[in-house]
């Protein structure tokens, strides 16, 4: 892999020293190392095709070629009143040729051989010596001087002709540095969206590729300790145009895939059996997590002012690689850290289930029914999620009740009802110590107050009572009466929701109770048929 | 104004010289730079044989040459200051283009100590150069 090219131009030394001549009046040549005339004077009119004539050409070209054995050639008489003065051309430290001034004086429109000269070169001698006494205004002593100036002058325009190369190429490294830091940062706030695994993976994606100026860029994830996997639950996750189907996208990552085996970077073309619209270079990077093969990132058809990929490309993808294992590797703690969480939530509710089997599956309806209402009711996705696990967990109390009571059959006396109603409180204290479930603790505490009072622990009313809490007691008293008691049977759902619809105001929240009654209650008779199934399971399996 | 005055001139009294090689002028720029905010005397070349000539002329401490380079290259480069007797104990830091393996073939009969692939940060070149000159720079000497 080769370093990125320096787009910038290098700037010229030489242009602007020929402006200077010009300025004061001394044509000036250019000759290459061989002797080879590169540039020829531009002066106007007569005096131009005399200077430029092959006569003049000939004898000045003879001087170059002698100076091409000496260090530094001085002034050199062309003829009285015609000075050479040959300013060396460098590029990295090698002579490359000479710029060469010539400086008249006066004298040199007397010399026997100016005649012939002006003959040789088709120019009428009259006009020729007018226009070149216009610039004829030096001596010897002023050529040997003009000749240090320029040399000077030369050397100066070729270090600053060499600090604005390095600033332009600095320039750009430092907009490219810029862009990567941008990107990086860009991609570095986006690592908390943990829950979104495939917008983030989508924003890295278009990140990258905007700022590499590539056509495409991909992901795929394979199983872990695979790379070439090309299975279709493979999920792949692709920025830009690819300009293949999937199938085909599929098959170039497994061939990709299997190239990365080896190493961590690759770099591939369509040689390697890659398709043509990838592009004429493709790079790709495995990504890893400790140690396993979990997938790669790949990118192609790079446009921009260099096509090339660079090691500048080769480190932004390895970073954004590094970012993204380390995205995925967060993802997964995050999903076991939720599936350890969902899990103790279940636990809970099992234990309290088991306690009792008229109340099987209690929990999780509740739960449901609450999640619904609440949804209904206009809470946002995160809200109705903590409403559905308070639901979850609202009776965990009742594990401190005693069996004997929870399971009584018929009427329970007053002492035995006071036992009862100590479940809100004994929930909130066993749930309280579990820092992750302090919001789910007003839904567990308050679940059997009523609207206008008198409910328990507290008795209080209305909008005092949490909505949560609120929702709950919904739900919670609706399947209640839905379900078998040990003590009664089920009750008809008609007369449930008329119920519902009595204690609006009373017992329950009347805005609430009036979304309960909009539900679709589908979904609920199918989960009382599975607890129901559930249930009989259990029996079959304990006859 | 520093109240301890180095003796002299600190070049003549041995201080650290880094002899600094690449064609591309602003990595002399940015690396030099450095360099010399951190106490080290820099002189720059722009190929491996300006880069020989100036060795040869005043052996520096350290020698960092880009490999690739006109007129020679930054391996020919080492291999001819570990032949020279006033150069042939000087470490040398290599710079490459990333992904450019140096093989042992090419190491041997050189004192390439590190061999670092571009881009690299100013600041890691610096850490190598203190790596290979535990007395470096000057200014910690001062106290001794």
């Amino acid at each position: 892999m080769i370093p990125r090219a320096i787009t910038a131009a290098p700037v010229c030394a030489v242009d602007p020293l020929i402006e200077r001549c010009r300025a004061i009046g001394v044509p000036t040549w250019r000759f290459d190392a061989g002797g080879t005339v590169v540039q020829e004077p531009d002066a106007a009119g007569v005096l131009g095709v005399w200077l430029r004539s092959a006569d003049m050409v000939q004898r000045i070209r003879a001087r170059v070629m002698s100076w091409t054995s000496q260090d530094e050639p001085d002034v050199e008489e062309l003829l009285p009143g015609c000075w050479l003065l040959p300013v060396p051309e460098f590029r990295r430290r090698r002579r490359i040729g000479f710029t060469v001034g010539v400086a008249f004086g006066p004298e040199v429109v007397e010399q026997a051989n100016f005649r012939e000269m002006c003959l040789a070169a088709a120019v009428d001698p009259a006009v020729t010596r007018r226009s070149l006494l216009a610039i004829a205004r030096f001596t010897r002593g002023e050529a040997e001087r003009l000749l240090m100036m320029l040399r000077w002058s030369s050397q100066d325009l070729q270090a600053f002709a060499k600090g604005e190369t390095a600033v332009e190429s600095l320039t750009t490294q430092l907009s490219d540095a810029y862009e990567t830091l941008i990107t990086l940062y860009s991609i570095g706030q986006q690592m908390n969206t943990l829950s979104e695994p495939a917008g983030f993976i989508e924003h890295l994606l278009r990140k990258t590729r905007e700022t590499l100026e590539f056509g495409w860029a991909g992901v795929t994830l394979t199983s872990p300790g695979e790379l070439r996997g090309s299975g279709s639950a493979n999920p792949i996750f692709v920025s830009g145009n690819t300009g293949c189907d999937e199938a085909s996208l599929r098959d170039a990552f497994a061939t990709l895939g299997e190239r990365l085996e080896l190493g961590q970077t690759d770099m591939a073309s369509p040689e390697d059996g890659l398709p043509e619209s990838l592009g004429a270079q493709i790079i790709s990077h495995a990504l890893r997590r400790e140690n396993k093969a979990i997938g790669l990132i790949a990118a192609g058809s790079k446009g921009g002012i260099d096509p090339q990929i660079s090691s500048y490309e080769t480190l932004l993808l390895e970073a954004a690689a590094g970012f993204l294992s380390s995205f995925l590797d967060n993802v997964e703690l995050y999903a076991a850290q939720h599936r350890t969480f969902l899990g103790t939530i279940k636990a809970m509710t099992a234990a309290i289930d088991a306690k009792d089997r008229y109340t099987r599956g209690h929990s999780d309806r509740v739960a449901r029914l609450s999640a619904e209402l609440a949804r209904e009711a206009g809470l946002d996705a995160a809200q109705v999620e903590r409403v559905h696990l308070s639901g979850l967990v609202h009776d965990v109390g009742k594990i401190g009740v005693p069996e004997r009571v929870l399971c009584k059959n018929g009427r329970l006396t007053p002492e035995e009802f006071d036992l009862i109603k100590l479940h809100p409180e004994i929930g909130y204290k066993i749930l309280s110590q579990i820092p992750a479930l302090d919001d789910l603790l007003p839904g567990v505490l308050h679940h059997h107050e009523r609207w206008e009072g008198g409910g328990y622990p507290y008795g209080i009313a209305g909008e005092d009572i949490p909505r949560m809490a609120r929702i709950i007691c919904v739900a919670d008293t609706f399947d209640a009466m839905s379900s078998t008691r040990s003590y009664r049977p089920a009750m008809p759902r008609q007369r449930v929701l008329d119920e519902i619809r009595n204690c609006a105001g009373t017992q329950f929240d009347p805005e609430l109770a009036e979304c309960f009654l909009r539900l679709d209650l589908s979904f609920y008779d199918a989960m009382v048929a599975e607890h129901a199934r559930d249930e009989g399971d259990a029996f079959s399996l304990a006859a | 104004m520093s109240v301890i005055q180095p003796e002299g001139d600190p070049s003549s009294a041995g201080g650290p010289l880094v002899l600094l090689a690449d064609d591309e002028p602003h990595i002399t720029l940015v690396v030099s730079r450095k360099l010399r905010s951190a106490g080290l005397d820099v002189v720059t070349a722009e190929d491996g044989e300006e880069a020989l000539d100036l060795a040869l002329e005043r052996p520096p401490t350290l020698v960092i040459t880009d490999l690739q380079m006109p007129y020679m290259t930054g391996i020919d480069l080492a291999r001819a200051l570990k032949s020279e007797a006033s150069t042939s104990e000087i470490p040398v830091i290599m710079l490459t283009a990333r992904g450019y393996v140096l093989n042992p073939a090419q190491l041997a009969s050189t004192n390439i100590r590190f061999v670092m692939s571009k881009p690299f940060s100013a600041r890691e070149i610096l850490e190598k150069v203190f790596e290979l000159l535990p007395d470096a720079p000057g200014g910690l000497r001062k106290t001794a």
